[in-house]
C-alpha cells in the first residue's frame, strides 16, 4: 500500500471508523468464502452474518455499537453512516458477524451503495436481517420491514428509541405487532442499552433455525417499471398504516413535543434562525479559543523542558551529531509544536461540534441554508457535507454520498475544501490572536477573536457557495434536483460521554498524524535547511525561488514553501514555517505565542501578511488525505485535479487582490 | 369542490390537508411515497426556512423539508373538508 493509502487508513481508524469497508469489497469477501467452500478456519465459516438495515436515523449505528462494542460515529441526522461497517459479537459461545449498512427508505436503489446493499440481501448471504425501526415513526419502519420480507426471510424487527417515543406519548404494543407480522419484534432503546440482550438472544435463535435454500427466483425490484414500484410502495405504506393502527397507542393527536416546536421556531425563525446560526458558530469558536490557550502554553513548556533530557539521552547512545540534530531540531520540535499548537483547539472544537451533531441542529442549519444553495443550483444537503468539512474535509467528501444527484455531488466534493477543517483553523486562531487582538482587554479579546474567526469561516462558506454557483453555470450545468431532508426530533446529547470520547478520538488522531506526517516533514525540512549548495542552504534556495510568487500573493517564499510541504497535513504549516525561519538562524528556545510573534515580525511579517496567510489557508489545495478521498469517491482524475486547481486558483487571485488593495491603502 | 384542492406548497404555516394525488415531482415521486405521501395521508405544514423556501411538513410523525418546486406536484385537499 502506498503512503497516501496508509495515511487515509490511519485516518479512518482514528475517527473511530474501524473495520470499515465499502460494500462491494465486503461482498467479494463473502462470496469468495461462501462460493469456494470453507478455506478459512472452520469456526469462521460457521459464523452467521447479521445485517442491520432500516430507514436513516433510526439508530442503526447505535445498535451496532452496542452489539459489537465498536465505536462507529453516530449523529442525529439522516445519512450519517455512508459506509458499511462490520463487527462481531458473541452470544452463547458463538461468534456473530454484524454488518451495519447505510440507512435507506426503500430497496429501490438510488446510489451504488444502496444497490450493493440490495444485492447483498438478495444474495442470501445474510443469516438474519435486523430491521431497526424508530418507535416514534413506526409506520415507515414497518413499510420498510414489509419490503425486506419480500426479499429475504429471517427478519427480526427491532423497535428502537422506545423511551423517546414514550416521552412523546407513543406506545407500541410489540407483542401484538409480532403476532400480526409473524416476525419477532424486540423493543429497545439502544442508547441506554435496553433490549440489547433480548436482541442478541433473538438473533442467535433466528440464526440457528434451519434455513430454506437461498431464494433464487426473486428478482430485484429495479427491474420493475417505475409505476409498479410506486404502486407497490404505496400499497406497503397503506398496509403498514393498517398494522400500526392496531399496535400503536397515542396519548395525544400531535406527536411533536412542545419543546421541539419552540426550538424549531427559534432555530428556523426568519431573524432568529440566522442569528442563532452565527451565534452558535461564534460560541463554538469562542470556547475553542479561550479553552485552548492555557493547555497550549503548558504543553509547549513541558516539551521545551523535555528537549534537554532528550539530547542527553541521545548523547548517551553516542548518536552522530548529524542524526542527533536532525532528531531534536527537526523531528522533535516540529512534532511537539504540532501537538502544542494544534491539539488543544482540536480537542475542544471537535467535541463541541459533535454535541451540535448529536442534538439534531445540523439538519436545521441545512434547512436554513437551502434557499441559498438552491440559488447556487445545488442541493441543500451540501450544507451538511460542508459542516462535516469543519471536522475534516476528507470526511466531508465521503459524506457527499448522501447527495443523490451526481452533478450536485461533484459540486459539493470540489467545493468542500473551502471549508477550513480542524487542521486549518488552529492556523487561523493562532494568527488572529497574534496579530489582531494585541490591544483588546482580556475579556473582549477572545470574543473579538471568535467573531473574526466566524467572519473568516463565513468568507470560506461564501467562497464555497460562489464556486458552486460558478460550476453549476459552467462545467456542471443543470437544474437543481429535488430535495427531501428529514428534520429529526431534537435529542439531548449525552454530554459527558460525547465530550470525553470525541476529545480522546481527536487526541489520538492528532498524535497519530504528528507521528506519521509531521515527523518526516520535520526531518525533511531540517535536511533541506542543512544541506548547503554554494554557501546557501537548500531551503534558502527553494524559499528564494518561491519568493517572487509569494510576495505577489502578499506572503513570502518561506510561507509558500511551508504550505507546499504541508500538503500531507495542513497542521504542519505553522510549525514548518517556524522551523524554516529558525533555520535561518534568528532565535531558538522559547515556544510561547509572544516568541513566535516576534519571530514572525523579525522575518518581515505585518498585518497584511497575516491577512494573506489566513486567506490562503482558507483557499488552497486540499490536503493529501482529502485528495485521495476525492479520487476514491469520484473515480476521476479530472475532478481530482480540478478540486486541487480551483481552490488554489481562487486563493491566488483573492490573495493577490487583497495584497494589492492593502498595499494601496498602506496597511502594514 | 375544486376550490378545496391546491398544491402542497400553497398551504400556509400551521395549515394541514390531506394528500389527493402526487404528480411527477421531478425524480422525487417514489421517494415521496416512501416518506408517506400517499393519497389520504394527513400532512401539516409546520414552518418555513428564514427565506421562506424549503418548508417543513409533518407527515406520519416525521418532519420532512421540501422545496416549493418539489411540493408543487403534490395536490392536497383542505383537511376540514374531509371532516
Amino acid at each position: 500500500m502506498n503512503f497516501f493509502g496508509k495515511l487515509s487508513n490511519a485516518f479512518h481508524i482514528h475517527l473511530g471508523k474501524t473495520r470499515k469497508k465499502s460494500i462491494p469489497a465486503h461482498l467479494k469477501g463473502i462470496f469468495r468464502r461462501r462460493g469456494t467452500g470453507c478455506n478459512a478456519l472452520s469456526e469462521d465459516c460457521a459464523e452467521p452474518v447479521v445485517v442491520l438495515a432500516g430507514n436513516p436515523n433510526v439508530g442503526k449505528s447505535t445498535v451496532f455499537n452496542r452489539l459489537t462494542g465498536l465505536r462507529q460515529h453516530t449523529g442525529n441526522w439522516a445519512g450519517k453512516t455512508v459506509e458499511t461497517a462490520e463487527g462481531f459479537f458473541r452470544y452463547g459461545g458463538r461468534r456473530f458477524r454484524v454488518v451495519d449498512i447505510p440507512g435507506m427508505y426503500s430497496y429501490t436503489p438510488r446510489s451504488a451503495e444502496e444497490d450493493a446493499a440490495l444485492k447483498f440481501l438478495l444474495s442470501g448471504s445474510a443469516d438474519a436481517v435486523v430491521v431497526v425501526c424508530d418507535a416514534g415513526c413506526l409506520r415507515r419502519g414497518i413499510a420498510f420491514a414489509l419490503e425486506t420480507a419480500e426479499l429475504t426471510r429471517s427478519i427480526i424487527i427491532c423497535v428502537n428509541l422506545t423511551d423517546e417515543a414514550e416521552r412523546r406519548g407513543i406506545h407500541v404494543d410489540t407483542r401484538r405487532l409480532s403476532k400480526i407480522l409473524g416476525m419477532p419484534v424486540i423493543p429497545a432503546s439502544a442508547a441506554h442499552g435496553k433490549g440489547m440482550r433480548e436482541l442478541e438472544e433473538c438473533i442467535a435463535g433466528e440464526c440457528s433455525k434451519v434455513k430454506p435454500p437461498a431464494h433464487s427466483g426473486i428478482s430485484a425490484p429495479e427491474e420493475q417499471k417505475p409505476c409498479d414500484a410506486a404502486c407497490a410502495a404505496s400499497r406497503r405504506i397503506l398496509t403498514a398504516d393498517a398494522v400500526c393502527e392496531q399496535c400503536v397507542v397515542r396519548d395525544k393527536a400531535n406527536s411533536r413535543s412542545k419543546l421541539d416546536m419552540k426550538l424549531d421556531r427559534i432555530f428556523t425563525g426568519r431573524i432568529t434562525g440566522r442569528v442563532c446560526m452565527l451565534m452558535l458558530l461564534c460560541a463554538v469558536f469562542w470556547l475553542t479559543i479561550i479553552g485552548a490557550n492555557y493547555p497550549s502554553e503548558w504543553l509547549a513548556e513541558i516539551f521545551s523542558r523535555l528537549e534537554h533530557p532528550l539530547r542527553q539521552r541521545l548523547d548517551f547512545f553516542s548518536a552522530p551529531g548529524f542524526i542527533k540534530n536532525m532528531l531534536v531540531e527537526g523531528v522533535y520540535r516540529v512534532m511537539t509544536k504540532i501537538i502544542s499548537v494544534m491539539l488543544p483547539p482540536m480537542a475542544i472544537f471537535f467535541p463541541l461540534f459533535t454535541l451540535l451533531e448529536d442534538s439534531g441542529y445540523l439538519p436545521r442549519a441545512a434547512f436554513n441554508l437551502d434557499s441559498c444553495l438552491h440559488k447556487c443550483g445545488t442541493c441543500g444537503k451540501q450544507a451538511l457535507t460542508s459542516c462535516m468539512g469543519f471536522g475534516c474535509n476528507a470526511v466531508g467528501v465521503t459524506g457527499c454520498r448522501i447527495i443523490d444527484s451526481p452533478r450536485e455531488r461533484i459540486i459539493a466534493t470540489v467545493t468542500n475544501s473551502f471549508i477550513p477543517c480542524n487542521g486549518r483553523f488552529p492556523i487561523l486562531t493562532a494568527l488572529i490572536s497574534m496579530f489582531f487582538l494585541g490591544s483588546a482587554a482580556p475579556p473582549f479579546d477572545s470574543v473579538l477573536g471568535a467573531m473574526m474567526l466566524t467572519g473568516l469561516i463565513c468568507l470560506g462558506l461564501a467562497a464555497s457557495f460562489g464556486v458552486s454557483k460558478l460550476l453549476s453555470v459552467t462545467l456542471l450545468r443543470g437544474t437543481p434536483s429535488s430535495f427531501a431532508l428529514e428534520l429529526p426530533p431534537y435529542r439531548k446529547p449525552r454530554f459527558l460521554s460525547v465530550i470525553i470520547r470525541s476529545a480522546l478520538d481527536r487526541t489520538i488522531f492528532v498524535l497519530g498524524r504528528a507521528a506519521a506526517v509531521a515527523a518526516p516533514a520535520g526531518a525533511l525540512i531540517w535536511i533541506t535547511a542543512n544541506i548547503r549548495i554554494g554557501g546557501a542552504s537548500l531551503l534558502n534556495i527553494i524559499c528564494q525561488f518561491l519568493d517572487p510568487l509569494g510576495s505577489l500573493l502578499g506572503m513570502d517564499g518561506v510561507i509558500l514553501t511551508a504550505f507546499i510541504l504541508g500538503f500531507p497535513a495542513n497542521e504542519t504549516v505553522i510549525p514548518l514555517m517556524i522551523m524554516a525561519y529558525m533555520a535561518h538562524g534568528s532565535i531558538t528556545g522559547s515556544n510561547d505565542t509572544a516568541a513566535i510573534r516576534s519571530l514572525l515580525l523579525d522575518n518581515g511579517w505585518n498585518v497584511s501578511t497575516a491577512v494573506c496567510v489566513m486567506l490562503f489557508t482558507l483557499m488552497h489545495w486540499p490536503c493529501a488525505t482529502t485528495c485521495v478521498t476525492i479520487y476514491r469517491e469520484t473515480k476521476s482524475l479530472k475532478w481530482t485535479a480540478l478540486s486541487i486547481i480551483i481552490p488554489t486558483l481562487t486563493g491566488c487571485v483573492v490573495c493577490a487582490f487583497a495584497a494589492a488593495v492593502m498595499r494601496a491603502l498602506g496597511i502594514q | 369542490m375544486e376550490k378545496q384542492k391546491r398544491a402542497l406548497c400553497d398551504l400556509r404555516d400551521g395549515e394541514s390537508g390531506r394528500v389527493v394525488s402526487i404528480g411527477e415531482c421531478g425524480g422525487l415521486g417514489q421517494r415521496l411515497i416512501e416518506l408517506g405521501f400517499v393519497s389520504g395521508a394527513r400532512v401539516n405544514r409546520l414552518f418555513s426556512a428564514p427565506s421562506g423556501d424549503p418548508a417543513a411538513y409533518l407527515i406520519r410523525d416525521a418532519v420532512i423539508a421540501l422545496r416549493a418546486s418539489d411540493a408543487e406536484g403534490i395536490t392536497v385537499m383542505n383537511y376540514e373538508f374531509f371532516r
